[in-house]
């Protein structure tokens, strides 16, 4: 499994044990729009990026918060690597 | 809501009538709204057998406050279904209690939650305990450590740093303006809606603040929050302490194990506890947080 494979199951993860979904993460699809699909909330988009902080130890300045950052796994998961430098 | 079946809630209702009070205490000058969760059907006074113990409830800030109540109501009547006796409060400024939100301070809050204590003391022989959650555990603790007088103290997700609590709050704020945008078509752009953009943001006719979801915050209220630093604030309470985090972690984090040592420092016997729940705090959907209100059930109950 490569390191961006592996990056997007962990996120997957995270987004279903922090959103509390009734899906598994092998279920949500890289590209499918998470806020439609599964309904996200504010409250739910806060939780979110508290997870990413946490987990991914990257801090979101308030320039760079946009929905298209949320749009998908996809779009997160090319967010960390632009934070990390890759 | 509540953990119990319909139909045995409705069998209650009765035996709840005589022991569910409401009252107003004096705090600061102004009527403090409270409501009594009372185990015996007499005033606790009279009564010849005390309570187990009693609790006054301490809510968390603004709009945290109209979502957790229900937990705290849950909570409340199955501790005194226990035999323990709970005050509700609700702060000035808040629900039924005198004044407007902008017009008071924690210092205030304080003094609200030492006046149901002082209710207590007086009412009932029983041991004194606190609980709150989030801004309340953190004003919970903070009276504790003034308070000899309080041998348990409950603190569900204390804040710990009110900066980061305040920082947090403004990028909540900030998410619902994006998605609020999205919503009526209008583009969501970040650089407009930044957090600094929301702080700087004052409607004229009021004086200088944040606006929390329809609570005005006012300057001097977030510094007062902005300077919590409970961790140092901990210094002398002795007696149990229940710490719970209430997250989709099942272990206790960085922050908790943290308030865990200074209160082990301090000589306290306390109890860490992770409970998986939603937050409570932000939820405007009817939520039955069972684990948790069990857990802290047993915990009060096992003292």
């Amino acid at each position: 499994m490569s390191e961006n494979s592996d990056l997007k199951s962990g996120l997957k993860e995270m987004i279903v044990e922090r959103l509390f979904l009734k899906v598994t993460p092998e279920e949500i699809d890289d590209e499918a729009p998470l806020m439609e699909t599964y309904g996200i909330d504010s409250v739910a988009l806060f939780e979110l990026v508290v997870g990413l902080e946490e987990v991914y130890e990257i801090t979101l300045e308030d320039e760079e918060f946009s929905l298209d950052l949320f749009h998908s796994v996809n779009s997160i998961a090319e967010f960390i690597e632009r934070k990390r430098g890759g | 809501m509540s953990g119990t079946p319909p139909h045995e809630e409705r069998n209650q209702r009765g035996t709840r009538a005589g022991r569910e009070q409401p009252l107003f205490l004096e705090s600061g000058g102004s009527r403090l709204f409270a409501l009594l969760h009372n185990p015996t059907p007499q005033p606790p006074e009279s009564s010849s057998q005390p309570p187990k113990a009693a609790f006054v409830f301490c809510p968390p800030f603004a709009e945290e406050e109209k979502s957790s109540h229900r937990t705290f109501v849950d909570l409340a009547r199955r501790l005194c279904d226990a035999g323990c006796a709970v005050l509700l409060i609700q702060y000035r400024g808040c629900g039924d209690s005198e004044g407007e939100f902008d017009d008071f301070l924690c210092a205030d809050w304080r003094e609200d939650i030492r006046a149901g204590l002082n209710f207590l003391r007086e009412s009932t022989r029983a041991p004194l305990g606190l609980l709150g959650l989030r801004v309340g555990a953190t004003l919970a603790a903070e009276v504790a450590e003034e308070a000899p007088e309080v041998s348990r103290l409950v603190l569900w997700e204390p804040i710990l740093s009110g900066k980061q609590y305040m920082s947090l709050n403004l990028r909540r704020k900030l998410l619902r303006k994006m998605l609020t945008d999205k919503e009526g078509s209008l583009a969501a752009k970040a650089d407009e809606t930044s957090a600094v953009n929301v702080v700087s943001v004052a409607p004229e006719e009021r004086e200088s603040g944040i606006d929390f979801e329809g609570y005005w915050i006012t300057d001097q209220l977030q510094s007062e929050v902005a300077s919590i630093d409970l961790l140092a604030e901990i210094q002398r309470f002795k007696g149990g302490v229940l710490i719970t985090q209430i997250s989709s972690q099942s272990t206790p984090g960085k922050a908790v194990q943290s308030l865990e040592g200074r209160y082990r420092q301090a000589g306290a016997q306390v109890e860490t506890h992770a409970v998986v729940e939603q937050p409570i705090w932000n939820l405007m959907d009817l939520f039955t947080a069972e684990s948790l209100v069990q857990h802290t059930l047993e915990w009060i109950t096992a003292r």
